[in-house]
């Protein structure tokens, strides 16, 4: 058995506001193994991207780490003081965001801003590291004559090239990619998914992929966690989410989003809205929405089953199961 | 079976002058709708895809005449009653809508409405829901007061927003995002328009949530006789919403056609790069992507030829890059494309 690069065991993270506490993350566990990718899918709210910054330890005042822990190399990254957190962010494990645009500072050249996140890291210096971003630029497919230009004198497309590049400036183990793509179009979309896959196999890298979007995830990854209002409702391989999905959210998500290829299938509507993390749901969270719900649901939170090696999911009446 | 259409727009153009400076003469300009041209059937909804800056809410908001064309025409179907009473005047039973003023103008929008697609922006955070959905029969000038709250109830009852009472006197903030677009469909529908200008209506909603809305404007569409005209970025969504998609590049349409027809069979270079880089939610399937070259740029004071030439994967130098832009043709069967090599 393959050792995790990442082990992430029961987080549990809530923010605190002026309402009361919001159940952001809840209980969630999963590992990433060595050159894989594992797609998180989730809605607004869900906490996929709550999990990302719980990891990078990038998370706001108001953020508490409720317990849990994630390990990497025999170390509990949560219980690090914040100097040598320093030290494994970027270097070990870092983060291309959502709102790329906003990631680089507007009056400094792109290339020295990637400069001095290698020199505050201590992995290149001077001369080296100018030679290091050409060839970091070359990978994302960007000209390397670029690097002297400002933030403005990009495109989406080639500002999104440019974060990935400074993401993998300090040669991390892990990357996550919190919804890289979403702003941007199609055609710009496909060609940065393919140059970032390409980079994560040439470069050997384990990376978590976060996005809204399930047809991005079939694409992309290798394994999936599907998640919902705070938890990880199911998780397994990319072929058992789509062809044996086994969670009732999980398989109405899929039953719920259009797709351009093949028969033209009866979209399913999920009732109700999105619940509202101050007062989560009891018991399963999906409950309230669920076409399968029973009493049970509302009183006890499922347990993780597994149903394949590998594949879990935390429901109480699965998919398959109907008259259990 | 042939109607008359609801909608025809005729060479329909619109430049943006970009300013160099206070004192200097504009020379440049954006051609951000160049000489687009299409009909939409009473109850038929067409949807105009493209990726960002291709003209297409340009297009949507020169059809509701919150910008004036440069030039071309928009033709809206009117009975001569209806006309006779909002005094406006008709040719072979249109409306020019281009060249449409003041009082007509505004009796115009009796009949178009605008879904917008941000829920949180496009509605004003004072307001009461109530407020919000009436405010169009408010305009208008439309019913007492009391016929208006019976209104407002019925519409909120019919967006699926229920009970009604425990929704009029809320505000904006206290909903949620596909809840907020329910209202703003409400809003649109209230004073019984015969064609709706959606714009993304539904991008900025969760996936549990979207398909409702879209299954809620296709129920109102048919039970109230409405035509789209859907602007959406997304094909996958296009297919469920549309009964034709036209493809907009560079503010020309360089395809239209049935919505099977042109998703199974593409004949622009240009809709097949961009029907082929759509992911598919389904991991067994194995697609190959057609690549182009560069990016999107802006369209200003663009050649006279193909606006595709400098990305086209089949493009004929001394024939693509010599002729004018191709007009779009009907290629048999209603399937529309604007290209010299098909």
């Amino acid at each position: 058995m393959r050792e995790p690069v990442l082990s992430v065991e029961h987080l549990t993270m809530h923010y605190s506001t002026r309402k009361g506490d919001v159940h952001a993350v809840d209980d969630v566990s999963f590992e990433l193994y060595p050159g894989e990718v594992l797609g998180v899918v989730g809605e607004s709210g869900s906490g996929k991207s709550s999990v990302a910054f719980t990891l990078m330890r990038l998370l706001p005042e108001n953020a508490h780490i409720k317990g849990g822990h994630v390990w990497m190399n025999g170390v509990d990254l949560l219980t690090l003081p914040e100097d040598e957190m320093r030290r494994y962010r970027w270097k070990r494990i870092a983060m291309i965001f959502q709102a790329a645009m906003n990631t680089l500072n507007p009056v400094y050249k792109v290339g020295d801003q990637i400069i001095e996140a290698m020199e505050t890291h201590g992995v290149a210096y001077g001369e080296a590291a100018r030679k290091r971003v050409a060839e970091l630029f070359e990978m994302v497919g960007l000209d390397p004559a670029l690097m002297d230009r400002y933030p403005h004198e990009y495109s989406g497309g080639m500002r999104q090239r440019a974060i990935i590049a400074m993401a993998l400036s300090c040669d991390p183990d892990v990357l996550i990619a919190d919804e890289p793509t979403t702003a941007l179009d199609v055609i710009v979309q496909h060609r940065i998914l393919k140059n970032l896959l390409q980079l994560q196999k040439r470069l050997d890298m384990a990376m978590i992929y976060i996005t809204h979007d399930i047809a991005v995830v079939a694409e992309v990854s290798t394994r999936i966690a599907v998640m919902y209002a705070g938890r990880l409702v199911e998780i397994g391989s990319t072929e058992d989410i789509f062809l044996r999905p086994k969670h009732r959210y999980t398989e109405a998500l899929l039953q719920a989003f259009p797709s351009i290829h093949g028969e033209k299938k009866t979209l399913l509507t999920i009732p109700g809205e999105l619940p509202n993390l101050l007062n989560p749901p009891t018991g399963c969270r999906f409950h309230p929405r669920c076409a399968f719900a029973t009493e049970i649901c509302k009183e006890r939170e499922p347990e993780y089953r597994t149903f394949n090696p590998g594949h879990l999911a935390a429901c109480w009446h699965p998919v398959g199961e109907e008259n259990a | 079976m042939s109607f008359q259409p609801l909608v025809k727009v005729e060479g329909l153009k619109k430049y943006f002058p970009v300013s160099k400076g206070l004192f200097r003469k504009t020379h440049d300009y954006i051609h951000a709708v160049d000489d687009v041209s299409f009909s939409i059937q009473p109850r038929e909804s067409l949807g105009l895809v493209g990726e960002s800056g291709c003209g297409k809410t340009t297009t949507g908001k020169l059809l509701v005449r919150l910008l004036t064309p440069t030039a071309g025409r928009i033709f809206f179907r009117m009975e001569e009653e209806e006309a006779r009473e909002e005094g406006v005047h008709l040719e072979d039973g249109y409306v020019d809508v281009a060249t449409l003023k003041g009082r007509a103008l505004k009796n115009f929008r009796r009949h178009v409405q605008m879904i917008f697609q941000d829920p949180y922006e496009s509605m004003n955070p004072r307001l009461t829901i109530y407020d919000i959905v009436a405010e169009p029969m408010a305009v208008q000038g439309i019913g007492s007061v009391l016929e208006r709250e019976q209104r407002v109830a019925e519409m909120l009852q019919h967006v699926g927003l229920t009970p009604p009472e425990s929704f009029m006197f809320r505000y904006p903030h206290e909903l949620s995002g596909g809840q907020r677009q329910r209202v703003a469909i409400a809003r649109a529908l209230i004073i019984n328009p015969t064609f709706v200008i959606a714009d993304e209506p539904t991008s900025m909603l969760d996936v549990s949530v979207r398909t409702g809305v879209m299954q809620l404007m296709q129920d109102l569409a048919d039970r109230f006789g409405i035509s789209y005209l859907y602007i959406t970025h997304d094909l996958a969504v296009a297919r469920y919403m549309c009964d034709k998609i036209a493809v907009m590049y560079l503010g020309k349409i360089v395809e239209m056609a049935e919505t099977e027809e042109l998703l199974h069979h593409p004949l622009h270079p240009y809709t097949k790069a961009l029907l082929s880089a759509v992911p598919i939610p389904d991991p067994t399937y194995k697609r190959e992507v057609i690549e182009i070259r560069g990016s999107v740029s802006t369209p200003i004071n663009p050649p006279s030829y193909c606006r595709f030439y400098n990305r086209c994967p089949i493009a004929k130098e001394g024939l693509c890059n010599v002729q004018e832009h191709p007009p779009l043709e009907d290629k048999g069967g209603g399937h529309y494309v604007a290209c010299h090599l098909v």
